[in-house]
């Protein structure tokens, strides 16, 4: 059975109101009925009736009836909706009908008043209202007022007020007076039994449509749910809200107190709790969850869903006492499997004994695996992570033991070559110019090395604020405009009016278009052309750098944005390069969600494309 | 000769060589130090007119603690008896330490910078600049 909130009313609930208001407005009509009848039958008809007891009895009935209204209002405005409550209204309603209709039969005529079928109506009334049981209560006491009355009246205990319909000498006959109660009550006990049995056959139709209901609504939840984790677990890194959400979504699709996600520690023999939902802190650190001592948990590990109905009478629960404190009656766990191996368990927890069934294996099985799924991710993550900081971290240490004595000797070689410690013979003055010049190489190569490495270290930590990208460019293209028209290049610079605007680090975007904008003056050779455009497409930036100078080999261009690498044709060109600025580039432009890419045909040039989002 | 007394505070013999070098070609009395601390001992002891001090050490902020510590008033005396000399501080540019370079006296309270590797002619016009010749 499933726990449902304790306002809202079921169905069932739902119909007991409206039939109790229902019963309300049949018998404003009875009521009216009683008055009327009795009037047309003395003042029309000119039978002899007992009028004032009768018209007594029909205002009573409205006058009951008004309090009955009243009283539902009441229930209603309240929005009291427990069933005990109608239920019980409905006997105090039925047993003052019941006493109004023992007084009507009595001034109508006792034993000879056609009222006394009216008693069928009520039962019928009864049998839509109330339990079978209560119907042949209420009809045996029909039974038994009904021969009370014809008993005190055959006894002269009670004055018999006939209508004249029958001769007197037939009511004093004891044998007439008998088997009209005998048929009375026979009659109304099978009325009662066909009017329950109808009524109990379309209660029972309205459980099973109500428990349908309930279960289609249940099985749509749980796929909504399934579909939801399954997005967030495909959307997010974080290890611990996926646990999280997917111990809540668990519980919550169940309709259950709680979940928990365990894995197994290293040594194998604990399962320690990644993730809780619904539990309480004293129950959560209660101790440590051993395999060997749990075996339910130990059953799951081994591959199979394990319920435990009844935690009170289940020996398989390592912490029996702590889960009675905690109120959990029944349990269901089932593995983790991650690899085909079970690495932990998912539980969950209902207050109610004998809660959990196969299917909820099944369904909670699915969350399991997308639990799963989320870890294997996440660890292959945080693998990735860890090997890129390590490699960034010896890239940094390399890179500051390297500088410091590249420096020195750089600085040695400096004072030799200007004569401070005396003059050199020309030879010798070469020798020195040449080391200079690859050791500015090396450390050209070492500074390219420490940006990269700081770079992917700032990742994500990078100050970023609004730039105006129309003036990085026109800053970068001022400065190398001077190297270009120097080397007999046409340089051009074709930048829209409209700002380009968005949000970054100015350093890094300066440091992209530095390296495109100079790799293609180094690469043009004199008399080519170099161009750079940069122009705003729907919400994005477009910029690129074109020149017409040696191009890219086709091999080449898959590789040309990692680190290190250095077309051929590039490297007999130009000895200074050091591999690094276009992987720099690269690492920039995505840092800012953009992507960069290339088009080249050797010998005609190349174009170097940039797409920055707007922001 | 005499033109003046410059220390230089570096952990790099070869460094505090080729300044040594450059400026005793230019004149000038060097003097030098391997750490902060034999820093500020040495400048006690002879009162330089220019310290030349180089910003990693033993630890990467150790020239500004050092720059720091001649400046800040004497918390007994309250008097800064050395804050007058002037610092030029030798760094490495493109350093990845997020320190940046501003010639703010609440900040960074050194009064020049000059960049490794060392160009001899730069380092003399930048020391001739700060003993004001």
């Amino acid at each position: 059975m499933e726990e449902r909130a304790a306002l809202s009313r079921t169905p069932v609930e739902e119909e007991l109101v409206g039939r109790v208001a229902w019963q309300i407005q049949l018998r404003w009509a009875a009521a009216l009925g009683v008055l009327t009848a009795t009037w047309l039958a003395n003042s029309i008809l000119n039978i002899h009736l007992p009028t004032r007891p009768l018209y007594t009895i029909g205002l009573s009935i409205l006058f009951y009836n008004a309090l009955f209204l009243l009283y539902l209002k009441r229930l209603e405005r309240e929005a009291i909706s427990e069933a005990s409550i109608f239920d019980r209204f409905a006997r105090v309603q039925t047993s003052l009908d019941w006493l109004a209709m023992i007084l009507l039969v009595h001034f109508s005529g006792g034993v000879e008043s056609p009222l006394i079928f009216y008693f069928i109506f009520h039962i019928i009334i009864a049998s839509i209202l109330l339990s079978p049981q209560a119907c042949y209560f209420f009809a045996t006491l029909a039974a038994l007022a009904m021969a009370a009355l014809a008993l005190l009246e055959y006894w002269g205990f009670i004055p018999h007020l006939s209508l004249g319909f029958i001769p007197i000498s037939l009511y004093e006959n004891g044998l007439y007076v008998t088997s009209v109660l005998v048929f009375f009550t026979t009659c109304l006990y099978i009325s009662v039994y066909l009017a329950t049995s109808v009524t109990i056959n379309l209660r029972q139709k309205d459980e099973e449509l109500l428990r349908l209901q309930q279960e289609l609504s249940g099985a749509y939840q749980r796929i909504q749910i399934l579909y939801d984790v399954t997005k967030t677990a495909g959307s997010t890194l974080d290890l611990g809200e996926v646990l999280n959400l997917i111990a809540q979504a668990a519980a919550e699709a169940m309709q259950v107190r709680a979940c928990t996600i365990r894995l197994l520690d290293e040594s194998g023999r604990i399962v320690e709790t990644v993730a809780a939902y619904g539990l309480s802190e004293q129950y959560l650190t209660k101790g440590p969850v051993d395999v060997r001592k749990s075996l339910h948990t130990y059953q799951a590990l081994s591959g199979q869903p394990t319920i435990i109905s009844d935690t009170s009478q289940d020996d398989r629960l390592q912490y029996p006492a702590e889960a009675t404190v905690e109120g959990i009656s029944s349990m269901l766990c089932v593995p983790l499997l991650i690899r085909d191996k079970a690495e932990g368990v998912i539980c969950v927890y209902c207050a109610e004994a004998d809660h959990f069934s196969e299917d909820d294996a099944e369904f909670l099985s699915a969350l399991a695996s997308e639990g799963a799924a989320a870890i294997v991710n996440a660890r292959a993550y945080h693998a990735l992570e860890m090997a890129d900081r390590a490699k960034s971290d010896f890239v940094l240490m390399v890179t500051h033991e390297l500088r410091s004595p590249l420096s020195a000797v750089q600085s040695m070689l400096r004072i030799m070559e200007q004569g401070y410690v005396g003059p050199m013979t020309s030879k010798q003055q070469d020798l020195v110019q040449r080391s200079q010049r690859r050791i500015s190489f090396l450390l050209a190569l070492v500074k390219d090395l420490l940006e990269l490495a700081a770079g992917k270290m700032e990742q994500l930590r990078g100050e970023k604020k609004e730039v105006v990208l129309n003036e990085v460019i026109a800053k970068v293209t001022e400065l190398m405009r001077t190297s270009a028209e120097e080397k007999g290049l046409e340089f051009k610079v074709e930048i829209t009016e409209e700002p380009l605007v968005l949000v970054g680090i100015e350093d890094g975007l300066e440091r992209v278009f530095m390296n495109l904008v100079s790799n293609a003056v180094k690469y043009t050779p004199t008399g080519g052309s170099v161009t750079v455009r940069a122009w705003s497409e729907d919400d994005q930036i477009k910029a690129e750098v074109s020149d017409t100078g040696i191009g890219i080999p086709e091999e080449a261009l898959s590789r040309i944005f990692d680190e290190f690498y250095r077309a051929k044709n590039a490297k007999s060109m130009e000895m200074e390069g050091t591999g690094l600025g276009l992987a720099i580039a690269k690492d920039v432009v995505e840092q800012h969600g953009g992507q960069i890419s290339v088009e080249s045909v050797v010998g005609e040039g190349s174009t170097f494309y940039v797409t920055l989002p707007k922001g | 000769m005499a033109d003046g007394k410059i220390l230089v505070v570096d952990d790099d013999p070869d460094l505090v060589e080729v300044i040594r070098l450059t400026l005793e070609a230019n004149g000038y009395q060097v003097f030098s130090a391997a750490s902060g601390t034999a820093g500020l001992e040495k400048v006690k002891e002879i009162h330089p007119d220019l310290i030349i001090l180089d910003v990693m050490m033993d630890y990467t902020t150790e020239g500004f603690q050092v720059s720091l510590q001649l400046r800040s008033p004497d918390p007994k005396s309250g008097y800064a008896p050395y804050s007058k000399i002037p610092i030029l501080m030798l760094t490495a540019l493109h350093s990845t330490t997020s320190l940046r370079f501003a010639p703010d006296d609440d900040y960074l309270p050194v009064d020049d910078f000059v960049e490794k590797p060392l160009e001899p002619s730069a380092l003399v016009q930048k020391v001739e600049k700060l003993l004001g010749k």
